[in-house]
């Protein structure tokens, strides 16, 4: 069902819709989010995007949500810090969903990151979203931040949620695009989590982790892949330091969970995820990761009908890497 | 908040508290504003009444100990008294027998033993958190902290339920909302129906496809392998029925599996 819009569009239409009274998320430069009047949305600075007319990196243009609420039953904006965060499912609606942005690198960033899974109502409500970033450009100049569009208060340490209720004949349905697989090399564990790790486990032999990479050649590009019941979950390669013997992630990993190296990906990403995304239902809250459109090279290209930020990290309940997260509405 | 000395006023409150020889209360602060109290507890022996001189003949002067000089000052949340909240605080060090008395709870934890055994049985019998810190008045962070404690193994207690109580189904807890009232047509199966232990456990593997359903049987499992103890496990069981429950409506793939496997 189509409750919820999604464009790219210039700061203008997102002003009108903002004074509309409508409930949004927005994408855009930090300079653009500045200038957007105050109202109910809520924000987070990306430059990069997937529109209608394909993958656009762009300081002059937002990407924007339009939430629809039902009648008698408000949304509501809420900012949490890492202190009240752990509640962010508590608040939730009981029907309905949360759409949460948290800024890169942050400590809120890494507190959700690793803590998730163990957050009260976790996994019961449904909560997706995304990170916010900067144009790669801008590495050392500015800091990725989220935007409470109430105020119009830029935040560098604290997430911005939209929790929307639904009538109880709607259901909400959060699926993953990932086309990564485990490949059939070797099994990954870690002793503990986090976005770093020095060594790990392979095949139950401890071994540092950046010289096995170094050793095998292995792509970067490709990801760490779990199977969490059938579902591929990713972690991201951010650096290999072999002389400090240290590898970087862009989420993180956990201890306990058998991770492999992706299988090498064949033909064009952009071809693949249109064939992968081809059944899903067109009008829902969709991003995308950063990490897709550069490696992929997804400027000008369109990758199905699915539009979205693509951004520094995705959100389908727990934080994901190299993955789209598409959610739809269902009407029973 | 000033800290106040009256040895008599503090030892009420120490008994209050249920502070047992030779541990002492010796500091106390009442603050009104918050409804809060706040005891400080220490082993040292009370300072003998010494008779001294004054300008008006001999008296009887009470002499408080001071606290250690640079020790680090260790509080939790305690049981209410009426109703103010109540804090224990220690200057002692304290090694880990210490840490086992009711009045004194774990390093880094937010509650006394007493009170973290009282959430500990809210907790398994199936009370939301939420819940819980109001009926308690908790902070939520504070409950969030214990309760990640639990689940990785950091603290344990033990759980036996009534003998007289039935078992109780998950669905009492559930919070109010659509999909969470169970209807005579469910086909979800109950609580305490072995399939639930044998999907927990892995070994009962089925096809799913909600993705909420792969993450959480993925944490569910991996922190039911880690801890043992039939506790965890209940909490866990509890907690995986719920959600099931809750989604009846989009698990249809899953629960007809896990039907046919009863």
């Amino acid at each position: 069902m189509n409750a919820l819009r999604q464009a790219l569009v210039d700061p203008q239409t997102a002003a009108i819709l903002i004074r509309s009274g409508a409930y949004l998320a927005i994408a855009g430069d930090e300079s653009i989010l500045a200038g957007l009047p105050n109202g109910n949305w809520i924000g987070g600075t990306i430059p990069y995007f997937m529109g209608q007319e394909g993958g656009s990196t762009s300081r002059e243009q937002v990407f924007i949500t339009a939430l629809l609420a039902y009648d008698g039953l408000t949304p509501a904006i809420a900012q949490y810090d890492t202190e009240h965060l752990p509640q962010v499912c508590v608040d939730a609606p009981d029907n309905g969903f949360s759409l949460i942005i948290l800024p890169a690198f942050s400590q809120i960033h890494f507190d959700y990151a690793k803590n998730t899974p163990t957050y009260d109502e976790m996994y019961l409500k449904p909560i997706v979203g995304w990170i916010s970033g900067i144009h790669l450009g801008d590495t050392g100049i500015c800091v990725p931040k989220v935007i409470d569009g109430r105020t119009g208060a830029l935040l560098e340490n604290q997430a911005v949620v939209l929790h929307l209720p639904l009538p109880g004949n709607i259901s909400v349905n959060v699926n993953i695009v990932n086309l990564f697989r485990q490949g059939s090399g070797d099994v990954i564990q870690f002793e503990s989590g986090g976005f770093e790790a020095a060594s790990c486990i392979i095949n139950g032999h401890a071994m540092p982790l950046a010289q096995y990479l170094t050793e095998i050649g292995h792509d970067a590009r490709l990801p760490l892949v779990a199977d969490y019941n059938g579902a591929d979950i990713n972690v991201s390669f951010k650096s290999i330091n072999g002389a400090e013997g240290k590898v970087e992630f862009y989420g993180p990993v956990f201890p306990h969970i058998e991770y492999r190296l992706a299988r090498q990906f064949d033909g064009s990403y952009e071809t693949a995820f249109a064939q992968a995304s081809a059944d899903l239902p067109e009008a829902s809250f969709s991003c995308n990761c950063i990490l897709n459109y550069l490696h992929s090279e997804l400027e000008g290209k369109r990758t199905g009908h699915v539009v979205g930020p693509m951004t520094f990290g995705e959100v389908a309940y727990q934080l994901l890497n190299q993955t789209m997260v598409h959610m739809t509405l269902e009407m029973h | 908040m000033p800290i106040s000395q009256s040895s008599d006023i503090a030892e009420y409150l120490g008994l209050t508290a249920g502070v047992l020889s030779p541990w002492r209360a010796n500091q106390y602060s009442v603050d009104p504003v918050s409804t809060s109290i706040h005891v400080w507890v220490t082993s040292q022996a009370a300072p003998q009444p010494e008779q001294k001189r004054t300008w008006f003949g001999a008296r009887t002067v009470r002499v408080v100990a001071a606290s250690p000089a640079g020790e680090v000052d260790q509080c939790w949340r305690h049981l209410d008294c009426i109703e103010y909240t109540c804090f224990v605080h220690t200057c002692d060090p304290l090694d880990a027998s210490d840490r086992e008395l009711p009045w004194f709870g774990q390093a880094d934890m937010p509650f006394s033993n007493r009170l973290a055994r009282q959430v500990f049985l809210l907790l398994m019998e199936g009370v939301d958190m939420q819940v819980i810190c109001d009926a308690l008045k908790l902070s939520f962070a504070d409950l969030w902290k214990f309760k990640y404690a639990l689940d990785n193994g950091l603290l344990h207690f033990e759980y036996a339920p009534a003998a007289h109580r039935k078992p109780r189904s998950a669905f009492i807890s559930a919070p109010p909302g659509t999909a969470t009232t169970p209807t005579m047509d469910s086909v979800v199966p109950d609580m305490f129906d072995p399939v639930w232990e044998k999907l927990i456990t892995g070994t009962l593997h089925i096809q799913i496809k909600t993705l909420s359903f792969q993450l959480l049987l993925t944490k569910l499992r991996q922190q039911v392998n880690l801890q043992q103890s039939a506790d965890v496990k209940l909490m866990k069981l509890r907690e995986l029925h719920r959600y099931v429950e809750r989604h009846e409506r989009v698990l249809g793939h899953e629960l007809s599996q896990l039907n046919q496997c009863q």
